[in-house]
């Protein structure tokens, strides 16, 4: 059984992704700002559940989706798969993603069965070479060449 | 190549440096008193000197660049958090609880209207029948 958090401040996001990534083999927590998924990254933690990977939208209140990576990545010294899910596919975006550690930042509006694809790749363990390369966007193309 | 490989890397050529400066000064520290010893190293000695002054350098614009970056993304952050809250709370100012927030000062603005036109029409009924015709 693998676990994800999905970290998204739009509830019909974030029911759209639970709807579509959470199944028999894979549970989902889900949660609508940043310090949450703080807190329940570290509730995961100390309860010896880790999550397999963590979705987290860039833009949230409280903490953003790179500021919830950096906690992770420089205070919890963890390398636990994250994406950045962002709407914003500016050089910005992507420099901010790989300064904060995140594993890879995918462009919002996406595909969601691409989505879903790459997600399981990831937990499946693939080496990103061979994540599924459709693009999840066609702004993804762009932005991922 | 990003900042903290560049950091590493500068460092790692200042340790090498250091220690090929202090390897000649050791070396070549018993023959120093002769002339020509200072002919072949003091040339070497100014190059070293030119490294370590060029990595000093690199160091500090590589440390500015970080702090930089650092404040690019803090305020890019902050700009996020900004966005998302605003979007929260247009989000909620339109559910129903949101809508009545909003606009109950208006409503109660036109009832006290209509109240304060009935009391005064009221009054100017009762002084109108009050005056003799």
């Amino acid at each position: 059984m693998k676990r994800i958090l999905l970290a998204e401040d739009d509830p019909d996001i974030l029911y759209m992704l639970q709807k579509l990534l959470c199944s028999e083999a894979i549970t989902c927590d889900a949660v609508l700002d940043g310090q949450a998924a703080i807190s329940a990254y570290d509730k995961a933690v100390y309860e010896d559940r880790p999550y397999d990977l963590l979705t987290l939208d860039a833009a949230m209140p409280l903490k953003t989706g790179y500021e919830v990576t950096e906690y992770i990545r420089k205070k919890r010294s963890d390398d636990v798969p994250i994406v950045i899910v962002t709407a914003h596919t500016e050089p910005l975006a992507k420099a901010h993603a790989d300064y904060a550690g995140a594993t890879d930042w995918w462009p919002k509006p996406f595909e969601p069965h691409e989505f879903k694809r790459r997600v399981l790749d990831i937990l499946s363990g693939k080496p990103r070479q061979e994540w599924s390369t459709s693009g999840l966007s066609k702004r993804d193309e762009v932005s991922h060449g | 190549m990003d900042n903290k490989e560049l950091w590493e890397k500068l460092s790692e050529l200042s340790t090498q440096v250091a220690t090929l400066r202090k390897e000649m000064e050791l070396r070549f520290d018993s023959v120093a008193p002769r002339g020509w010893v200072h002919d072949v190293l003091d040339p070497i000695k100014q190059s070293i000197s030119k490294i370590e002054n060029a990595i000093a350098s690199q160091s500090a614009t590589v440390g500015d660049l970080a702090e930089k970056m650092k404040m690019m993304f803090e305020s890019h952050d902050a700009f996020l958090k900004e966005k998302a809250e605003s979007e929260r709370e247009q989000l909620k100012s339109q559910t129903w609880s949101g809508l009545i927030k909003k606009y109950a000062p208006v409503v109660l603005f036109i009832l006290s209207l209509f109240t304060l036109f009935g009391v005064l029409r009221v009054w100017i009924e009762s002084l109108m029948k009050a005056v003799p015709r």
